[in-house]
């Protein structure tokens, strides 16, 4: 199972969940993965527990957990 | 002293003594409801966009503009009943919108809990920052609000070499989730964290 989470201020936390076997589930999140990223939101596969995320630019219905960001300024 | 009315953006009650710090125009606090003091002078607070009516302007204020009448008409109970309806709207408007507040904010501390584990979200608990270490072997001190402090390594905590300033584009994440952000960003892509945040002394 795979989960995204895109940390969206407009429209709240949108969370998916998908099965990769599932091609319905794992279309519906890479739709929402590329609108993410259209958006300017930037991906991360985590493994969680202080463990390091990494940068995505692609969408892989293999990693188990992706959390997207919206795009940083200087402040 | 005695509440004459609430605030619409937040359903806080505001008193006289605050009609008057506005009147001063000492905070941004508006409304759309019209406010009513018993004892003395009828005063009606109205937001720009609607139509006055009545009564000589007093004076006008960023936003409001506030008119005296000499008189008011009783209220009909049919217009009691609506103003009522309106109010309790509002009221339970307010209530699901600070629900949903914080229904967001736990989603985010559980996401925060998961990334970062139970030793480094007791430590955010207790201290209110996280220590992240960026590819350079820079520490990074990261909590809510845009100033992130920066380390030269993890046994150099007792001098900054700088604070960076950062937010997110749109800042109405709540605090985990900013913290999330700045965590991921800072592990998978330090280049840009800097280069995007701006640079001071510490």
């Amino acid at each position: 199972m795979g989960r995204l989470s895109v940390l969206d201020p407009k429209k709240g936390d949108i969370k998916l969940i998908w099965d990769s076997e599932n091609e319905d589930e794992v279309e519906l999140a890479e739709k929402q993965f590329k609108d993410a990223l259209k958006k300017k939101f930037t991906a991360y596969a985590v493994k969680g527990k202080g463990k390091k995320g990494e940068k995505l630019e692609e969408f892989d219905p293999d990693i188990e957990r992706i959390i997207m960001v919206p795009p940083a300024v200087g402040a | 002293m005695a509440t004459i009315g609430t605030y619409p953006a937040t359903g806080d009650a505001f008193t006289r003594a605050d009609v008057q710090q506005d009147e001063k125009g000492t905070t941004n606090a508006t409304w759309t409801i019209w406010a009513e003091e018993s004892t003395a002078r009828t005063f009606y607070y109205w937001s720009s966009d609607q139509e006055i009516s009545g009564g000589p302007t007093l004076d006008v204020y960023p936003g409001r503009t506030v008119v005296q009448k000499q008189e008011r008409e009783p209220e009909s109970e049919e217009d009691k009943l609506a103003r009522e309806k309106s109010e309790e709207e509002a009221r339970l408007a307010h209530e699901e919108e600070k629900r949903k507040e914080e229904e967001a904010e736990h989603k985010a501390k559980v996401l925060l809990l998961e990334l970062i584990g139970r030793v480094d979200y007791k430590k955010f608990c207790r201290a209110g920052y996280v220590d992240v270490e960026g590819n350079s072997g820079k520490i990074f001190r990261i909590k809510p609000g845009a100033m992130t402090k920066v380390f030269a390594g993890k046994d150099k905590l007792d001098v900054a070499l700088e604070s960076l300033c950062i937010a997110m584009r749109d800042r109405d994440l709540p605090e985990a989730d900013e913290m999330v952000w700045k965590k991921l960003m800072i592990e998978s892509d330090e280049k840009a964290f800097v280069e995007v945040a701006n640079h001071f002394d510490p």
